[in-house]
């Protein structure tokens, strides 16, 4: 490879993320326009995002949508965990390819399947739909993402490390505990904030199996786009692409860095 | 057959008839589903043992050595160690730890927690755990890395580390998977020396499983040389090398002259063998030879004679320098014979410009003694 | 290595008391392997395997001015078998003898299709960029490749009305350079629906297109090249064949929910593109027509069953 880069490959990439990014951006810039028109530029102002302050609809929403995403990420991922090990160092158990496929098949169902059958299942059993509703349906198609993610580490991850430690004396479960979970947590970790932000994300399964007093901001920036732009809702947007990417940015950059620490080490360990 | 030496002189436990093996493999076998990896293989190591168990990829070894430790089950037969049948012991409550090839040394843990990992384990009080864990390392000569990370280490350190880990708990055998394997040639011999020194000090029973022939000639008091799934032979190195019990062996372990042919006339333990390539070859054999038997002989590079003029003595032969490899302390030849067979023969360099001044396509002469080779009636 | 002193402390001592006695015991058989498997298995059976089953039933079902809007219920045990001579397929010959339906599956599947040729068309240029990139740039711009992906989906919808809509960016602009005097209409036409989808799911292409062009090893093309191969003729009989893995699970992965997919036809495709998966929201929320909807889904996961087998089997056998 020379360091250099073709015309072709620049212009790709140039016309690639600038698909990306532009409407993201022209979204980001509406959102501190003055005017209420959503595409006539009238000036640089904050004014929505004073109003969204005040606008109780959308802050009883926002609210709800978090404590939803923590609460499902945070059983998603034991949840996801459990159902990783199981599949991956678990060889042989009744019903294992049918778990394997209840894994799977979240993961590709349309959205308004899995929303349907939950409600449906919840007005089967009876269950008063609400807060718990969603947050059960959510548990229940993030714990998915997490076990692909969880297990495809789980699936990389050095097993003569496990055998070394029941060779040492370490007991199946100390050894979960002492050795792999501590080694794959940067997998969990990320499992974790893919339920979160799936969660966050979520309108339709969302919309489903909801009831009174729970609407989540997805529910409610949706019944307002049905309605026509409006410059308030850029401004919500804004602050949760502004709340993602400091999310994804730090998390790379600590990745980076430790990396660089890594190879720092090394270079130590050579000269040793 | 006269009994060729171990290494250490005075410890022969196998030759003892009354002696009990430490560790027996009886009628082992390991299928793979339709794969055969270990087959109906029995073997006893003896207490205070280096043993080595050498072949190439897929023969059996690494399986065997997991079934020891634990982490497969026999399909069929059963291991006993110290009297005590293993079967259905889990890897976790047996008195044997193994060093790993990879070294599996828990990358999240500094070099004194990793140590201390298998004490831990046990539930030994925290103090008598700092006083093991400072023997061990003491022992490996890194009282100074405790605190470091295994990504902070060399190689050579990492592999003391898991070398210190394992025998931390004591065990009553240690297995150790290509020990060497991961580090380089020069650190290699070092390291070669070191380990065979601690397996002295220590007294403690070693199965090491390598590919790597040199490793297992100048460690282990015996060698089991594997193919297949099956043991084709045990032997101390120096029989493996000048007395293989088979062509497998004989060709396995280092560089061999390979002569298949038919006994022509037998006289006591003298005999004339006519190769298929058309050699007459005088030897002396130790086993008994009947004319017209069909035998292999085996026959060491080393022990032929190259010169430029006539050799006298019997297996006297003349031909053509074919092609010549340079290695500094010997020289190795490949010389086509008039009669179109070809021979390897190595001579040691003993002098500085090499007095000898065969070169290509140069006329040569070789020779051997009659007890130079090996008849194999297999 | 070691000194003779430490020879008996270490060499002579023999496993401990307590390990020998651990020797002798058996293996123990704990709670932990049996829960592991159990919790998170009885949660799928529980909410995800009974509720699909629960969808099946209903599709079963005929509609009823009722809550829950369906009959028969299976509520009193002593009913379960005339409640069960009630079931019946009339809602699947109901579908199937209406063109609404038919349309609707087979235009979801068309624009499902068509805009994974359009994703490919991007994306595959971007990874190939991406993975000829200088080494240093290339963590940043797979980051910028996945960033998208975790802002909202909704959001990124939304923010493409803003800019095809009659009066919006993209006609303002286009008038405003002279190349067209009438604003264009996107918005609420399945070209509104592509660009949504192309949008939505680029990443879910560009990434495994590029981890297998980043995975490939270059001195392939440096041989392709020795042995005269000049740089387009390299790409198309080395470099393609090889990242075709990465071009088929990207084209699985963007297919399968385009293809269900409801907020993208919803918010630009307008009320005349009728796509499957809004037919199943219009049928549950507009209609309350619980058993059609229920029956129009069973369908949809049927027809999807089949590419969702081939994935499966194409990434056990990469895997």
């Amino acid at each position: 490879m020379t360091g250099r880069i073709s015309k072709f490959n620049v212009v790709s990439l140039v016309f690639g993320f600038a698909f990306l990014y532009l409407p993201i951006l022209t979204l980001v810039v509406y959102s501190f326009n003055a005017s209420k028109l959503v595409t006539v530029w009238a000036g640089f102002s904050t004014v929505w995002y004073r109003e969204l302050w005040h606008n109780r609809g959308l802050m009883e929403a926002a609210w709800v949508t978090l404590r939803v995403g923590l609460l499902s990420a945070s059983v998603a991922t034991l949840l996801g965990t459990m159902a990783a090990i199981a599949l991956s160092r678990y060889r042989r158990f009744f019903g294992r390819t049918l778990m394997t496929g209840m894994v799977y098949a979240p993961l590709v169902m349309p959205e308004v399947i899995t929303g349907l059958s939950l409600l449906l299942f919840f007005v089967a059993i009876d269950m008063d739909r609400g807060f718990w509703t969603v947050t059960l349906a959510h548990i229940s198609f993030t714990m998915c993402f997490v076990t692909v993610v969880v297990q495809s580490r789980l699936l990389t991850f050095d097993r003569s490390l496990e055998d070394a430690a029941m060779d040492l004396g370490a007991t199946p479960t100390v050894t979960l505990f002492q050795v792999t979970l501590p080694l794959i947590w940067p997998a969990v970790a990320a499992g974790w904030m893919l339920a979160f932000t799936l969660s966050l994300d979520d309108l339709v399964i969302a919309s489903f199996t909801t009831g009174p007093g729970a609407t989540t901001l997805p529910m409610k920036i949706y019944s307002q786009v049905r309605l026509g732009v409006t410059p308030e809702i850029n401004a919500v947007c804004t602050i949760l692409i502004a709340i993602v990417a400091t999310g994804v940015v730090v998390t790379t950059l600590l990745n980076k860095r430790r990396l660089v620490r890594q190879a720092r080490d090394e270079r130590l360990a050579a000269g040793a | 057959m006269k009994s060729l030496g171990s290494i250490r002189r005075d410890f022969a436990p196998w030759l003892d008839r009354g002696a009990a093996p430490f560790i027996r493999f009886e009628g082992v076998t390991k299928r793979f589903g339709d794969f055969e990896a270990v087959d109906d293989l029995s073997l006893d190591v003896f207490e205070k043992e280096f043993f080595a168990l050498l072949g190439g990829s897929g023969c059996g070894k690494s399986t065997l050595l997991r079934m020891l430790a634990g982490f497969e089950t026999p399909t069929k037969g059963r291991i006993v160690l110290d009297g005590e049948d293993l079967s259905g012991i889990p890897p976790y409550r047996r008195p044997v730890n193994m060093m790993f090839q990879s070294y599996a040394l828990f990358p999240h843990m500094s070099v004194e927690k990793n140590i201390a990992f298998g004490l831990r384990q046990e539930g030994m009080a925290r103090s008598e755990i700092a006083d093991r864990v400072g023997q061990v390392l003491k022992l490996v000569k890194l009282e100074d890395y405790a605190r470091r990370k295994p990504d902070q280490l060399s190689g050579g350190q990492r592999q003391r580390v898991a070398l210190a880990r394992s025998l931390a708990k004591r065990p009553k055998v240690l297995l150790l998977d290509e020990p060497l394997g991961a580090l380089d040639k020069k650190l290699r011999e070092e390291t070669q020396f070191e380990l065979a020194d601690l397996q002295h000090q220590l007294g403690i029973t070693f199965i090491m499983v390598t590919h790597d022939q040199e490793e297992a000639m100048t460690l282990a008091d015996r060698i089991a040389v594997m193919d297949r799934g099956r043991i084709m032979q045990v032997a101390t190195p120096a029989e493996i090398y000048e007395a293989p019990n088979s062509r497998f062996v004989a060709d396995f372990v280092g560089n061999v002259n390979l002569f298949e042919g038919t006994v022509r006339s037998v006289e006591g333990d003298r005999a004339v063998i006519e190769t298929d390539a058309g050699l007459t070859i005088a030897v002396v054999s130790e086993a008994k030879l009947g004319t017209s038997q069909k035998v292999s002989y085996v026959l060491r590079p080393e022990k032929l004679k190259i010169a430029a003029d006539p050799i006298p003595g019997p297996n006297a032969m003349a031909g053509e320098v074919w092609d010549i490899a340079y290695f500094g302390p010997v020289t190795a030849f490949h010389v086509r014979l008039d009669n179109g067979a070809t021979v390897k023969v190595s001579m040691v360099n003993a002098t500085r410009q090499g007095a000898l001044q065969l070169t290509w396509h140069d006329r040569a002469f070789v020779q051997f003694d009659e007890d130079a080779g090996l008849v194999l009636t297999q | 290595m070691g000194e003779p002193g430490r020879k008996t402390e270490i060499g002579s001592g023999r496993q401990g008391d307590a390990e020998v006695r651990a020797a002798r015991r058996p293996a123990s058989r704990g709670l932990f392997r049996p829960v592991v498997i159990a919790v998170p298995y009885l949660w799928l059976v529980g909410l995800f395997l009974v509720p699909f089953l629960i969808v099946i039933k209903i599709s079963l079902s005929q509609t009823a001015v009722a809550m829950p809007p369906y009959r028969p219920t299976f509520g009193d045990p002593s009913t379960w078998w005339s409640a069960l001579q009630q079931l019946s397929f009339d809602n699947y010959l109901w579908i199937a003898g209406d063109e609404l339906y038919f349309n609707a599956y087979v235009l979801s599947l068309a624009i499902a299709a068509a805009s994974t040729l359009l994703t490919l068309l991007i994306a595959y240029p971007l990874a190939y960029g991406m993975s000829k990139a200088p080494p240093a740039w290339r963590t940043t711009l797979l980051m910028l490749v996945i960033l998208p992906f975790w802002t909202s989906f909704l959001i990124r919808v939304y923010a493409w009305i803003a800019i095809l809509k009659p009066e919006g960016l993209l006609n303002q602009l286009l008038m405003s350079i002279g190349v067209i005097h009438d604003p264009l209409v996107i918005l609420n036409t399945p070209v509104a629906i592509f660009i949504g989808i192309v949008y939505s799911y680029l990443p879910f292409m560009t990434l495994p297109i590029y981890a297998g062009l980043d995975r490939m090893d270059h001195s392939l093309i440096e041989a392709a090249a020795d042995l005269g191969s000049p740089p387009l003729k390299a790409f198309w009989t080395i470099t393609f064949p090889l990242s075709l893995r990465g071009v088929v699970a990207g084209c699985f992965l963007v297919f399968i929910p385009a293809a269900g997919e409801f907020v993208i036809p919803d918010l630009l495709g307008g009320s005349r593109t009728l796509m499957i998966g809004k037919t199943v929201w219009l049928e549950f929320f507009t209609n309350r027509d619980w058993p059609v909807a229920s029956a129009v889904a069973v369908v949809l996961v049927a027809i999807l069953v089949v590419p969702i087998v081939i994935f499966q089997r194409q990434q056990a056998r990469a895997g």
